[in-house]
């Protein structure tokens, strides 16, 4: 995670999260206080609508005696009550009546509950409804719901009853005011309150986004199929949580709003503070990533009093210091090589001698022993001696140039196996396993002879005393079946194996048994095998080594394969003088 | 419109003053009492150029002339011809047709057009004009079923041979019906006619014709722009006041209201419209009694409705089975059916409708026979309402049979063999029958209003 990452995240989480915690809080605050509000406003409009109910039904009391006491003193209507050719006059009154009163509902019934006279629905006389008087005197300590037919539907009031006596006779008179929507609506002005009035028969749920204030009333349902009774309605006031809801979304709005400018505020300060801060620090590492011990004039110098400034001049010292131990390294680098470079001479010159020296070791022998065969042996060893002097020759070459550049031809690994083997002194401990038509290697005769020389020594040493073998096996491509290899058969390598019986080497051994001057024998000078390596890297071949305490050695070298075509040696496509 | 009404009562107003002075008490007379036979109130001189008459109800137009209200009939007599006329005592006198004949014995009979027959729009009226407007009645094989009509042809430039299913040994008097009479359609408001007036003007209450003719403006003695205004029952006492020339109303109360004034002449017209109950066939139930209880009828005359009526008698001329035979009526029988429909523009249809809703399933005289009838339809066990439905919604009501019943008014008197105004599958019952008063300031051309053989009142025809 970058420096500016870090910077965004702490700056974005030291503001946002106080701020989240700021939202909820408010938020809470807001719906506790606005429910609160909203409930008390709904109770009060009920307590309200209750009174107005009271206060209409008192008013609708007043009305109604006022009209019975008319009809009482109203000489016609006494006279068309009981002179049929009047009838008409008591038909008509009570729709004149109750258009004169201003109410939605007026009914005169007898004591046997048929109607004399019906204002809201004039052609309703003579029919007989003798429920709804018991039922509004058992409703008659307060306001009661009456629902009523008409010509067209039905309406509900709010009715009162009250009597008159004529002729000896009680006549009842239902009295009512309209009690619809727009009776609800002029209850209150507020367009998120809503009042509605459920009758026993309304089925409809009230919504869960709505607080709801209900009250009851007495209700009869007088336009129903059969008996009436008295039951109960309720007026519902209801506020709706809208209002609420938009707040809500209000805040969530401005705290997006918020976290959003703040996110960006944290953004723009974190480049700032790391274009200030991280970009310093990006410098000093991009120079600190170019010091390398063959690179230290890389320059430190800052002239800042902070942090970064002296982080810097530190690492200046630190560079200073450094280079002058770099130097001191270099001197006794060397110093070391000259050193090495002396071991190794007297390492290959010694090795360039040991065949000469048993030749002649051998030729003394054979002069003691039969002078007569002393010429016959000097010609069958003399090619041994030529080519330990040429070896000395091309040796001596190598080193005069110190640095040689290692020759890459066409070599016949075979050739140089059968020269080394001829050259060592305990040849019937060595078994040579030479694959034939053995494509050539690219690699100078003279360093594989210097390899197969070191190993094949070593190789002998490690056996022990009267026993044992060396095995030198040659293979082509994939014909080393335990050693199978991936590449394909024209670029595989050939494989040099140098196996023994002797002694094997330990794991801690086989770690160190390149390093130089490392070694296990009491003369040894610790090169041979470092020598070895470094001539097999040099060649840009490989080498591995399988070896188990008690188990022997195996050396395995893969050489490359020389690029010429016909390179084949002992088939028939051998070059010609190879 | 209001100030235009109230300059109108102002002018109205003036002239009642200026006229009812030392004229003697309004005498409330039979009809015909004129010497001439047809006249409703003795001729007093020449009408005003500006003739003015008022309704208690309103007229509308009505795309089939004569199925309309009271009031839609009588401004639809002003407006549109049929071929003949009747007068109020059945003679044939010419309309459209100056003359006729048959020559066969009555199968056909072959009228001649007069040639001053136009419509509005001064086209000439020709034989396929006529038959074009009867089209609207064709169902099957006949032109006009319920007039016994096959077909009609054009014989000539000016000639229409109209072919009975029947023996005609007169000229048909069913080409008198004001259902004959020749429209054409338009666009809105009232169809194109051939009449003497045309409208010119029509708004909420009120509607004024034109003599349009120029040919024979004015050269009878005739109005030359009649004003209908149309007023509820206030407000026809307010234009009593005002000095209208003549109202024509069925309102008792606005009658009284007339007779105790002074200035007006009260004529009864004849008993003109029988209300009906039309209960449709519900499919898979008999026809209800057509005989409601003894003092049915009379009750409903004399207590439910607010106009003079009385208890309504079968009319011999109706043939009801001409009616009712509709081939091939099958009921919905998914209907559903809650109300008793009326049509709106007509007050007596609605006050008869509100009183027949309260019978039903109530022990009320007459109850058990309603609720019966309303059975039969299909409706037993709910209570129904009364609905008012415009003209065209009523018809189209009418024609599906989907409601619980029907209230409506026909002709008392028919020169058809099916007085409905199109066929419908079920049983009717005459309820009441009403009549209207004409109000009539003397001197202001009461006298020139004669009768029809349905009684409408009109104008002395100028041809």
């Amino acid at each position: 995670m970058t420096f500016r990452t870090r910077l965004f995240l702490s700056y974005a989480g030291v503001v946002l999260v106080p701020l989240a915690v700021l939202l909820f809080g408010v938020r809470r605050e807001v719906d506790r206080r606005l429910t609160f509000q909203v409930r008390e406003r709904v109770s009060a409009l009920a307590s309200i609508i209750r009174t107005d109910l009271r206060e209409q039904s008192a008013a609708l009391t007043s009305r109604l005696n006022a009209l019975s006491r008319e009809a009482a003193s109203d000489n016609s209507f006494r006279l068309a009550l009981r002179a049929p050719a009047e009838r008409r006059y008591l038909l008509d009154y009570a729709g004149s009546a109750m258009r004169r009163a201003g109410m939605a509902l007026l009914q005169l019934q007898d004591s046997a509950g048929r109607i004399l006279s019906s204002g809201h629905f004039r052609n309703e006389y003579d029919r007989s409804e003798p429920q709804v008087v018991p039922l509004l005197a058992r409703a008659k300590d307060g306001p009661a719901l009456l629902r009523a037919r008409t010509p067209e539907g039905f309406v509900v009031v709010l009715a009162r009853l009250d009597s008159i006596q004529v002729f000896g006779q009680r006549l009842w008179v239902i009295g009512g005011l309209r009690i619809d929507r727009g009776w609800l609506n002029r209850l209150y002005r507020d367009p998120e309150i809503a009042v509605t009035l459920r009758l026993p028969d309304d089925s409809g749920a009230v919504g869960d986004s709505v607080i709801v204030s209900p009250f009851s009333l007495p209700y009869i349902d007088a336009a129903r199929e059969g008996e009436s009774r008295l039951d109960t309605a309720q007026v519902v006031v209801m506020h709706s949580l809208a209002p609420l809801a938009r707040l809500r979304r209000d805040v969530n709005l401005w705290f997006a709003i918020v976290a959003l400018a703040t996110a960006a505020a944290a953004l723009a300060l974190a480049g700032w503070m790391a274009a200030h801060i991280g970009g310093p620090l990006e410098e000093l590492a991009e120079k600190t990533s170019q010091i390398d011990l063959d690179r230290l004039n890389v320059q430190f110098e800052s002239d800042g009093e902070d942090e970064v400034g002296a982080l810097s001049r530190l690492l200046g010292q630190m560079t200073e210091r450094l280079r002058a131990g770099s130097a001191r390294l270099r001197e006794a680098e060397r110093r070391a090589t000259v050193g090495d470079l002396a071991r190794q001479l007297n390492h290959d010159v010694k090795n360039g001698l040991v065949p000469i020296r048993n030749v002649f070791r051998h030729l003394a022998q054979v002069a003691r022993e039969s002078p007569a065969d002393l010429p016959a042996v000097l010609l069958e060893r003399q090619r041994t001696v030529e080519a330990g002097i040429e070896y000395l020759e091309n040796l001596a070459r190598n080193y005069a140039r110190l640095s040689p550049e290692l020759g890459r031809q066409p070599c016949d690994l075979n050739a140089v196996i059968a020269e080394v083997a001829a050259g060592t002194a305990s040849q019937d401990r060595l078994r040579l396993a030479l694959a034939p038509s053995l494509p050539r290697i690219a690699a100078d005769p003279l360093v594989v002879r210097r390899i197969l020389e070191n190993l094949v020594s070593n190789a002998v040493e490690s056996l022990p005393q009267g026993s044992g073998t060396v095995t030198i096996a040659t293979f082509n491509g994939d014909a080393d079946p335990r050693q199978p290899t991936a590449e394909s058969h024209e670029s595989r390598p050939i494989r040099l194996t140098v196996t023994d019986t002797g002694r094997g080497m330990t794991e801690e051994q086989l770690e160190r048994a390149f390093e130089d001057f490392y070694t296990t024998k009491a003369a040894g000078t610790g090169l041979g095998l470092s020598i070895v390596r470094r001539l097999v890297l040099d060649l840009n071949g490989s080498m591995r080594v399988e070896t188990a305490p008690g188990s022997g050695t195996r050396f395995i070298i893969d050489f490359p394969v020389a690029e010429t075509a016909g390179r084949r040696v002992g088939g028939s496509s051998l070059e010609p003088g190879s | 419109m209001r100030a235009r009404l109230d300059l109108i009562l102002h002018i109205l107003l003036g002239a009642s003053l200026a006229a009812c002075h030392g004229r003697p008490a309004p005498v409330a007379t039979a009809v015909p009492t004129s010497p001439d036979r047809c006249a409703v109130l003795p001729d007093s001189g020449s009408l005003p150029k500006h003739f003015v008459v008022a309704f208690t109800d309103s007229a509308t137009p009505d795309p089939l002339p004569g199925s309309g209200n009271r009031t839609t009939q009588i401004v639809s007599r002003f407006l549109y011809d049929p071929l003949i006329r009747l007068t109020c005592d059945d003679a044939v006198v010419p309309a459209l047709a100056e003359s006729w004949a048959t020559e066969d014995g009555g199968r056909s009979w072959t009228f001649t057009l007069r040639t001053s027959a136009r419509f509005w729009d001064g086209y000439g009226v020709r034989p396929a004009d006529i038959v074009a407007a009867w089209t609207r009645y064709q169902s099957g094989d006949l032109l006009v079923p319920w007039a016994g009509i096959r077909f009609a042809r054009e014989v000539g430039e000016r000639s229409l041979a109209v072919y009975s299913d029947s023996l005609w040994t007169t000229v048909p008097p069913v080409l008198a019906d004001p259902r004959l009479a020749v429209t054409r359609p338009t666009r809105s408001g009232w169809p194109m006619g051939t009449g003497p007036y045309r409208p010119i003007v029509e708004e909420e209450d009120s509607l004024e014709l034109e003599w349009w003719n120029p040919a024979i403006r004015g050269r009878q003695g005739l109005p030359g722009s009649v004003l209908f205004l149309w007023a509820n029952r206030t407000g026809a006492r307010d234009l009593l006041d005002a000095g209208v020339d003549m109202m024509i109303t069925d309102d008792a109360s606005v009658q009284q209201y007339a007779e105790a004034r002074s200035g007006y002449t009260v004529a009864t017209l004849p008993w003109d419209r029988t209300y009906v109950l039309f209960v449709p066939s519900s499919g898979n139930a008999g026809p209800p009694s057509q005989t409601p209880p003894a003092g049915f009828l009379g009750g409903l005359a004399r207590e439910a409705v607010s106009v003079e009526a009385r208890a309504a008698e079968p009319k011999n001329g109706w043939q009801l089975e001409a009616c009712t035979s509709v081939p091939g009526f099958q009921a919905d029988p998914s209907r559903q059916l809650r109300r008793v429909v009326y049509p709106s523009d007509d007050q007596t249809a609605r006050e008869l409708a509100q009183r027949l809703v309260t019978f039903a399933g109530t022990p009320v005289q007459g109850g058990e026979w309603l609720s019966d009838a309303f059975r039969a339809a299909g409706n037993a066990r709910t209570f129904p309402f009364a609905a008012g439905l415009d003209r065209a919604a009523w018809r189209r009501a009418l024609a599906r049979g989907d409601e619980t019943a029907y209230v409506f008014a026909v002709p008392s008197r028919s020169v058809a063999r099916c007085v409905l105004p199109q066929p419908a599958v079920g049983a009717w019952v005459p309820l009441i029958e009403t009549r209207a008063r004409l109000i009539a300031r003397p001197g202001a051309g009461g006298g020139a209003m004669y009768l029809d053989w349905n009684g409408t009142p009109h104008l002395r025809d100028p041809r």
